[in-house]
Order: structure tokens, then sequence, then C-alpha cells
């Protein structure tokens, strides 16, 4: 409730102010316009700016959950006061909505401001729910309506805040004080400075023999390679610097077939970018397609998987001839069908069977450090999912060892003891989600996790010597 | 005591802007030093860990993160809006998120004064 304190500011001094409706209760007894208001408005705001207990929400950064609810909740109240005494009360009554919708999609708490506007109104404005009601009933019910979206959202995350909120929180009296522990936490971090976020350099997975799909694009995501450069495109549009943008992306490919796929799918670009029709492809110098043609060609330049990859076609004229007709085809073929059987070429970020990509999570997961190993997954949700279940996967490993559980013989009871254990100590030590937990233990749904975990907790299983022993021991 | 309701009024409308401003200078100097404070606890899964804050112009992704994508964002569409705001500015250098919370604080703040000075006439 650290935010209701804002409006505490504006219930001081307006009771006085300027009631001016005959049948509102105040009038009796309405005093003459403080002269400080604006002071004293100042004054209660100021205080609340610079209050001590709102550091966490201002320095934790995702605790601008709370603010920016708050900034909303405020507002809300603001625009209902502004609909109440403008000459043109319409806008100010959509904003007032907007606001409060705006509060409800930061935190779920925005849904109290209705009904807080509503007390408002009958106890400093109406004088009695029946005027409040009688005079505001729509603006009120508009507000109130807030409720229906909210709800569709907390029902989109499947009535489980992630254990962040709600009925079942999970946690015990003693953790309750959360939120004064993150504030002091968030203090200690501060006055240490620590260095991390300096460094943010991409790493890339680099190994002897690796396949890349390099990509780039054109500022403005114009195209570069139809004839102009770097220069001329830059005198054209009379700016300095780099035609590329930032950095370019590099994706994993695995030999072989995905490699092949790969390079006709390139070679096909200049016809997808509609820069040449199919039949003239090998008019495009900027391609290895004419190179590969042609004979002798270069050293470096290796045909045998492009060959491969179209049907096993020999390295004869014949041959080319064959791949010019094949790239034909698959130049006719729908982006869906390819996408379908190879997944998106230029996006994601590994190209290559479930295995290879496998491995590269392996790997990926335990050289390079969290930020950048995540950046390099750029947008790709699967991968995210992959990575953090093989870095779940891996402390679950640890931690049933840590704790003398054999993972491979766990009771099938959804509720075994093990598995209470396992799922309270990987849900204190890692960002685990109870949707993993549940599905890897066969505990059942998600919720019943957070239920099994709470009751653990009340118990104090969590303070036992051997369960904060384990806790040291887990790597996650 | 007012001299005149004119210079009344012009002094009042300095007042407000002087008070704005001494709020605003106050909450810069409370904060100037936690610009540099690092992606802590939640951040993680919420912010490094969250994809669906990367690309602004994918606006569905963005107000509809759905769920396990940093259990602090998901059903918050404002909230995850504000990171992708963020995330588009800066990465994953965390100035610009400590820059947008401050910014969401002080507009808190004037809009909780400006609350207070505003009358009622039902």
């Amino acid at each position: 409730m650290r935010r209701t304190l804002g409006w505490v500011g504006r219930v001081i001094p307006n009771p006085p102010l300027s009631v001016s409706n005959p049948s509102d209760r105040r009038v009796k007894d309405n005093a003459p316009y403080p002269a400080d208001a604006t002071l004293l408005a100042f004054t209660v705001a100021l205080l609340w700016t610079l209050h001590p207990l709102q550091t966490e929400a201002v320095t934790y950064i995702i605790q601008r959950t709370e603010s920016l609810m708050g900034l909303f909740f405020l507002l809300t109240f603001y625009c209902f006061s502004r609909a109440a005494s403008s000459p043109r009360p319409w806008p100010w009554r959509v904003l007032t909505v907007l606001a409060c919708l705006g509060g409800v999609g930061a935190k779920e708490v925005g849904t109290t401001a209705p009904l807080l506007v509503f007390l408002y109104d009958r106890t400093f404005v109406a004088g009695t729910f029946r005027e409040a009601w009688r005079r505001r009933r729509w603006r009120h019910l508009s507000l109130a309506a807030t409720w229906v979206p909210l709800a569709l959202l907390v029902a989109s995350t499947g009535w489980n805040r992630g254990g962040a909120a709600g009925f079942n929180v999970g946690v015990s009296p003693s953790q309750s004080r959360g939120s004064c522990v993150k504030y002091q936490y968030t203090l200690d971090f501060l006055a240490i400075e620590n260095q991390e976020s300096a460094m943010s350099r991409r790493v890339r997975l680099e190994y002897a023999g690796a396949c890349y799909h390099v990509i780039n694009r054109g500022n403005y995501r114009r195209d570069l390679f139809a004839g102009k450069g770097a220069a001329r495109f830059n005198r054209f549009r009379g700016e300095a610097g780099r035609p590329f943008q930032g950095r370019y992306r590099a994706l994993h490919v695995e030999p072989g077939e995905a490699l092949g796929e790969v390079a006709h799918y390139i070679h096909l670009n200049p016809v997808r970018a509609k820069v040449l029709p199919v039949e003239r492809l090998l008019e495009y110098r900027w391609s290895s397609l004419p190179w590969l043609v042609r004979k002798p060609r270069p050293a470096w330049l290796v045909s045998g998987t492009v060959l491969a990859g179209s049907g096993g076609l020999a390295d004869t004229p014949a041959g080319w001839r064959s791949y010019l007709g094949y790239l034909a085809v698959r130049a006719e073929e729908s982006a869906d069908a390819r996408e379908a059987k190879f997944g998106r070429l230029s996006q994601g970020w590994a190209l290559g069977s479930a295995d290879f990509q496998a491995d590269l999570l392996e790997q990926l997961s335990t050289t390079t450090g969290r930020e950048t190993g995540f950046d390099l997954l750029g947008a790709d949700r699967q991968a995210h999912q992959q990575v953090r279940s093989a870095q779940w996967e891996r402390a679950l490993r640890s931690a049933a060892k840590a704790l003398g559980i054999q993972l491979d013989h766990l009771p099938a009871k959804k509720s075994a003891a093990e598995k209470v254990r396992l799922a309270a100590l990987m849900t204190q030590r890692t960002s685990v989600c109870n949707a993993w937990l549940a599905d890897r233990l066969q505990m059942g749904v998600p919720g019943a996790v957070t239920q099994y975990v709470r009751r653990f907790r009340l118990q104090g299983e969590t303070q036992t010597q051997s369960f904060q022993t384990a806790l040291l021991k887990i790597h996650t | 005591m007012p001299a005149s309701p004119s210079s009344a009024a012009a002094l009042s409308r300095w007042v407000v802007v002087g008070c704005a401003a001494i709020l605003v200078l106050a909450a810069l100097a409370a904060y100037h030093n936690t610009f540099p404070a690092p992606f802590l606890f939640d951040d993680t899964p919420a912010i490094l860990d969250n994809p669906t804050i990367r690309h602004l112009g994918d606006l569905k992704e963005v107000l509809l993160p759905g769920e396990g994508y940093g259990i602090t964002v998901s059903g918050r569409p404002m909230l995850n809006l504000s990171l992708a705001l963020c995330y588009a500015m800066s990465g994953t250098h965390v100035w610009s998120y400590h820059a947008l919370n401050l910014l969401i604080h002080i507009l808190a703040g004037l809009t909780c004064s400006a609350s207070c000075g505003e009358p009622w006439d039902g």
C-alpha cells in the first residue's frame, strides 16, 4: 500500500477547497481557501517522492511495475477530479478510464483504483454512497469496467502469477518481509557498484570447422547489393557512416543437409528480393552460384554439399543445369512449406537437427555468461526456453545430488517428499517456473507445486540443517 | 493578506513552477548515483531472459508476453511495453531502465502534487 501515501496529499487539502454544490455535505463548514494549499500539496508530494520506502520501486528495475501502476493510479484520481470540475469533461472522462486501464496493465493492484475513487467520492464529495452513485454512476461503472480486461490478462497467465501474487503465494511469514530484504540488497549492490553492466559484448560459440549463416542488413532496410557502393549510398543520402546496420548476425549451421538448404536459400536471395528472375540467376555476380558452375572454380569453394543437398547431382555441366532447374522449383515453393521443413533460415540461432542444437545448447549454457548467452539466441523464444530448460535440468541434477535423491527412481506420488524437497530447493535457488517443475517431476498441475512447496516451508523444513547445507552445495 | 487578485495569481503560478522544479531536482539529486546499479533478482528473467521485449515493432508480442517469459511481466502489458522501450534505447545496458524508472517516479510525484491543488465542484 505504499503508493496510497500519494493520495493522502490529495485528501488533506481538498475538502475545504471549493466544494460548491449545496447538496454536498462539506458545504456547511466550508473553510476559507487555504492560501498555502499549493505549498501543502507540494510538501506532501515532495515527502512522498523522497521517502526511502520508494527506493526499491525506483532503483530495482523490475519494480517499475509498482511505480508505473502508482503513476496511473494517481493519474486516475487527477483525471477524475478534472472531469468533475472542467467545463469540457469528456476528454477527462476518457482519460480517467485510460489511466485506470494503464494501471491494471502495469500491476494487478491497479484493480483497487475504481473502488478508492468511489470511496473518495462518497467521503469527500457526495457525502453518501447513494449520492455518489446517483450523480456519477456511469463514471464509476466505466472505471469498474477495467476489471474485465484485467481478468482477461490474469487469465492469460493461467491464473498463476508465477508465485508473484495471488492467493497461493507460498511465502511464509518470515519471508513476507521480502520487500524490505530486497530494498536492503539494492542498497548493498549500489555500494559495491558492480562493473558487470559495463560489459556486454556479444560472445559467439566458435570451434574449428563451424559453419555460420551470416546475415547483415542495410540501414533503412535498403538493398545494398544492387550496384551501389557504401560511399555512393551515403552521398545519395547525405549521410556519413556505415551502410550496414549494427553488427551482423551469425546463425550456426549444421554441416550436411541443413547447410545445403542454407546454400539454396542464399542462391535464391536475389529472386526473393526481385532483383533477378530465377532463369537469370547466373548473372548475379554477388553470389557463389556463377563460380560454382564454371571450372576451374576457386579452391576454397566446395560444391559437394550443394549438389548432395539437391538430390545427389553430378559435378558436371548437366548436373549444374539440373541444379538450376531444382532452384527454379524451390523458388516456386511457398515460404510456409520451407519453414515447415527447415524452420526460418534467417531467424532463430541454429539450423540443423535436434541433436546438433542440443549439442550447441549444452556448450552455450556452460561456456558463456548468462547475459551474452541469451543475447546470442536473439528473439527465438523456443531456443530461450530450451537453454533455460537445459540450465534448470543441470541445476536439478545438482540439487538431487546435494540432497542424496535418485532422480531416476522418484516415487510416483505427486506430493512425494523427495519431489517436494527438490522443488523447494529449485524455487529458492533458480528462476525455474512451476510449470517446468510440475512437468519434470510429475507433480500434477503447476499450482500444486506452489502448494506443496508452501506447506514444506510453513513446516519449517527449509530451515533444517540438511536443507540449508544442500542450498549451498547446488550449482546453478 | 494578498495584495491584489491578479498579482496573487501571477505569484501562485511562479510558486507552482518553482515547486515542480524543486521536486524534480530533489528526485534527481536523491537518485543520481543509482544509474549504474546492475540487473538483479527478478530483472534477469524479466529483462535479460525475456525475448518478448526485443522487437518494439512486434506489438502483439510486446503486449501479450504470455506465460513463462519472465514471471514478473506476464499479464502486465504496460510493464512489458516500457521494458521494450528501454531495450530499444540501450539493449542490455542498465542506464535507460534506471532513467525511465526515475522519470516514472518523478511524474508520479508531480501528479501527486497536481492532484492536491485540483478543486472539485461536483
